[in-house]
């Protein structure tokens, strides 16, 4: 009976990521809507990326699905070429790449960052495996190539090698500043993405070169969208219950897990109840979206995407609620509303930093939530929008500052 | 080869703090090169593990060597919380052997596989 449990839990660690992606496929073939799917994936490849530009906008929903199925897609296809272990931290690789392919990456921008990564494993004689989550989360610099190619105008060919090179240089920078937080921020490529951003950015103004932010934003999708994916996210539940039926008792388990770097649950706490807390963090995300009167579209579904990822490397319901309240709670007394893009995003992100709740109690991370939010809102024109994860930038400095007071007056928590 | 001398001092580093958090006054470290892996042992006379934590602790330690996190977060090894230092530990090491008893203390000894 065991071994019949295991046979079932590993086909569906091995398939349920394809399967999952391939709805979005399905959505774009059903979603009753005329728009030209061809046209719509040249506009969404050919448009800058830079912060934030809804792809359900650019291109249209059904091209927006079926950007977001193939990149979610090449990152599943890469896995099995590297015959990486699917896992916690690969899972959230392959849905935050898809999430994020609603409104940034796309199936021209990825592969030159992939690529130097790639160059960047032959110059070490590792094997590419070793380096496979960096490429996956290194596609947060995307808009580079995108920048380069279509927003500067220098071409497909500058675009790709600005990508190629930049790629090639995310591994060595993501292993020196992960140290800098010490694991308590999850999106630490995005951390490492802002400052290359910021360089590049402040280069590329040196020579007159501006890379505004602007704001593409979809707001007539919200309803069907949230019905359509509230149903995803549920399913989710229901997956890890059939496999399961009495996994839910090990959420106590989950959520006793602080969260940080590493926390992989699939080999921690199994499967079943990996994919429960899964959907339960994707939709306490739509309840904030819905709660606060936000927009259900590209960007805020990319967000969910990210949260449910996650859900199998270190976010749990205990972790994630103080500091999402934390960046409401700042917008009832700041000039932010909680219901704009980007303090909804921040809402919504700011999950990357919720190991500082788990590990120091939800009061510092009421704080932490707090702190973030003024300063997400701040620092994405250091990088002008190039670095896609402008919450794991921001994340990474408040997760910096807090790690240090916290761990000034108690010391290590040993 | 740097980047390995930083990781095995991370995965001695884990493995210290873990002697020290179990109210040892006496840890030996013995680091050994063989033909085909490195071998660490941390010894203390620390207050030990019952049969329960005992398995845990093994439990976490035999995970299996995965490369793809080794390479990226075993940079983490000795930093780490308590929850995931012996985790990250697991997944740095191809071999773990644990010998504990309640009140005379542990000996954990890892084999990290040469690549």
């Amino acid at each position: 009976m065991t071994r019949q449990l295991e046979l079932r839990e590993r086909l569906t660690l091995t398939y349920f990521l394809p399967v999952y992606i391939g709805v979005l496929l399905l959505l774009a073939l059903f979603w009753p809507s005329n728009q030209p799917v061809t046209a719509g994936l040249i506009e969404i490849i050919q448009s800058p990326d830079i912060l934030i530009n809804d792809y359900m906008v650019t291109g249209g929903i059904k091209a927006t699905f079926i950007n977001a199925a193939l990149v979610g897609l090449a990152g599943y296809v890469l896995l099995l070429v590297t015959r990486t272990t699917i896992s916690g931290p690969t899972i959230a690789g392959v849905m935050t790449m898809t999430g994020f392919a609603m409104f940034g990456k796309n199936v021209f921008n990825i592969w030159p960052i992939m690529l130097g990564v790639y160059l960047y494993s032959l110059a070490r004689k590792e094997h590419f495996r070793n380096y496979v989550i960096i490429a996956m989360f290194g596609t947060s610099l995307s808009p580079i190539v995108s920048q380069f190619a279509f927003g500067y105008g220098y071409g497909a060919i500058t675009g790709i090698g600005m990508g190629v090179v930049i790629g090639f240089f995310i591994p060595g920078l993501v292993k020196h500043l992960i140290h800098n937080h010490q694991g308590y921020l999850l999106y630490n490529i995005g951390f490492t993405a802002g400052f290359v951003g910021t360089v590049v950015t402040s280069q590329m103004k040196g020579f007159g070169q501006q890379a505004d932010l602007h704001l593409i934003w979809a707001t007539e999708y919200s309803q069907p969208l949230a019905i359509v994916f509230s149903i995803y996210f549920a399913s989710f539940i229901l997956l890890g219950l059939i496999l399961e039926p009495g996994c839910w008792r090990k959420m106590a388990q989950v959520m006793r897990y602080p969260g940080t770097l590493v926390t992989d649950f699939v080999d921690y706490v199994g499967l079943p109840v990996t994919l429960v807390n899964m959907g339960l963090v994707g939709l306490i995300g739509m309840a904030y979206i819905l709660l606060v009167g936000g927009d259900v579209n590209g960007p805020t579904l990319g967000a969910l995407f990210t949260i449910a990822g996650f859900g199998a490397f270190g976010k749990h319901p205990r972790n994630i609620t103080p500091v999402m309240l934390g960046v409401y709670g700042g917008t009832l007394i700041k000039v932010f509303h909680a219901s704009d893009p980007g303090p909804l995003l921040a809402g919504l992100f700011v999950t990357g930093i919720a190991p500082i709740s788990g590990a120091f109690g939800p009061i510092v991370g009421l704080i932490a939530g707090y702190l973030h939010l003024s300063l997400v809102m701040h620092v994405g024109w250091l990088h002008g929008g190039l670095n896609l994860y402008n919450n794991g930038f921001a994340g990474g400095l408040v997760a910096i500052v807090i790690v240090a007071t916290v761990r000034g007056f108690r010391g290590r928590e040993d | 080869m740097i980047e390995e001398r930083s990781k095995i001092k991370g995965i001695i580093d884990e493995l210290m703090l873990n002697a020290l958090r179990a109210k040892a006054t006496h840890v030996r470290i013995d680091l050994e090169e063989m033909d085909s892996a490195i071998r660490i042992a941390v010894e203390d006379n620390g207050i030990g593990m019952c049969a329960k934590k005992l398995e845990q602790v093994v439990m976490r330690l035999s995970s299996g060597r995965r490369d793809e996190l080794d390479a990226y977060y075993g940079e983490l090894a000795g930093e780490s919380h308590p929850s995931t230092g012996l985790r990250l530990v697991g997944m740095m090491v191809d071999k773990a052997e644990v010998h504990s008893e309640v009140g005379k203390g542990t000996r954990v000894v890892v084999y990290r596989n040469k690549r």
